[in-house]
């Protein structure tokens, strides 16, 4: 039986089928949510309070393919994190500073694990997270990120910049230098 | 002006995105995972009782918070359109008050409107009656200016002419008591008496007329009479 057939059953109400879903997608939602929430029982909420939205409109959604599964879930998990996030955190309280020309970092960062990366992002404070996640990792826009932060753009900005910042100085910790170029 | 450009973490991005990325990352316990939002999927008459009760409560909650809405708005609506500062009582020149005891007993029920328009006529010096002043007109009291309640207008002094002053109306309203006690005015017209006293009347303080005589002063006369007879 394949996935489609199984979301066909799985709005029907059938528990096995929606059993099979939940098993098929629960560890990279699981996955999502702690990059976004440090400590996994909330993160573990979320992801409960993200697939019973997903069950519950999956009548509403059109399948056209496994990725665009993945996107729709993937969208409800982000805006579950952001939803907890914005009731556990002031977003509106960051601070909006002028975002400093960092130099780029390309290269080592290429020869980063997934895991290694997963670690130096959940070390970030929860503003630079946030932003950076929803930035580099989902490509939203500032104009997107600052609309649903309910700050502006500016800060988003800036927010990311000096995550930026943070993640530089923790990569020469761990000994890796980046090389400065002329972006412009 | 930051210059992040979407694609300069392009590399995190395409590592951290695909769904077996970070498997060590994944539920610790996928089950028990299950057995927590199995219960909620389920339709409302299999859920449990906890949850069903719950969602019985939810409806009753939203008439209960919609009701309290309904009752809350028309009141802050009445308050708000109240005007916020109450009208000034009005000006009129401010009886003195006396003490209930010492005041003349044909006034002892306080004084009627058409009396208190009369009060509101002044005397000059002939005992002409005049029409009532303005309501800055000035008042004194019948023992002496500075016994004046603080309910009495501000003393005008006449400016130009010293002698005029004799010409000046005269005080209209007359303390009994030489040192009454502040009260506001609508306890004073409620609970004291007030009585019209001449001019004439003020400068000969040794013999008061006989309306200015108080039923207690005269007791003491009526229990002589009494005491005599006994004998």
């Amino acid at each position: 039986m394949n996935i489609s057939e199984q979301i066909e059953d799985a709005r029907s109400g059938n528990a096995a089928a929606q059993r099979y879903l939940f098993d098929h997608l629960a560890d990279p939602m699981m996955a999502l949510c702690c990059r976004y929430v440090k400590n996994r029982e909330d993160a573990e909420e979320i992801l409960l309070d993200g697939f019973y939205k997903f069950f519950r409109h999956l009548r509403d959604f059109r399948y056209q393919g496994e990725a665009a599964l993945y996107a729709w879930i993937k969208k409800i998990m982000v805006n579950e994190c952001l939803m907890f996030l914005r009731r556990r955190h002031a977003f509106s309280m960051l601070t909006e500073t002028a975002a400093e020309d960092l130099p780029r970092i390309e290269e080592p960062l290429a020869n980063l694990s997934a895991a290694e990366i997963f670690d130096l992002v959940v070390r970030l404070p929860v503003g630079y997270r946030t932003v950076f996640n929803l930035h580099v990792i989902e490509g939203m826009e500032h104009k997107e990120i600052a609309k649903a932060l309910g700050i502006s753009e500016g800060t988003s900005k800036s927010q990311l910049s000096k995550a930026r910042l943070l993640l530089q100085k923790m990569l020469l910790e761990k000994g890796i230098t980046y090389v400065r170029r002329k972006t412009r | 002006m930051s210059d992040e450009r979407p694609d300069e973490f392009f590399s995190w991005r395409s590592r951290l995105s695909p769904p077996d990325a970070l498997p060590e990352q994944g539920l610790d316990n996928r089950d028990l995972t299950w057995e927590k939002l199995a219960p909620r999927l389920q339709p409302p008459q299999l859920q449990p009782a906890r949850l069903r009760s719950m969602h019985r409560r939810l409806p009753v909650y939203r008439i209960a918070a919609a009701c309290l809405l309904l009752l809350l708005i028309p009141t802050a609506l009445l308050f708000h359109n109240r005007p916020t500062h109450t009208t000034p009582p009005p000006a009129h020149p401010a009886p003195l008050t006396l003490q209930p005891a010492e005041a003349s007993p044909i006034l002892q029920s306080g004084p009627t409107p058409k009396e208190l328009a009369r009060l509101r006529t002044v005397h000059n010096i002939n005992n002409k009656v005049l029409p009532a002043q303005t309501a800055n007109h000035p008042v004194q009291t019948a023992s002496h200016p500075a016994q004046t309640t603080n309910h009495s207008l501000p003393q005008q002094t006449p400016a130009a002419k010293p002698q005029d002053s004799l010409r000046q109306p005269v005080p209209v309203y007359a303390a009994l008591a030489p040192a009454a006690p502040a009260t506001p005015p609508q306890n004073t017209l409620k609970n004291n008496q007030l009585r019209i006293v001449h001019v004439n009347e003020l400068d000969n303080p040794s013999n008061p007329a006989p309306a200015m005589t108080s039923i207690r002063s005269r007791e003491p006369d009526l229990r002589a009479l009494i005491l005599l007879k006994n004998h």
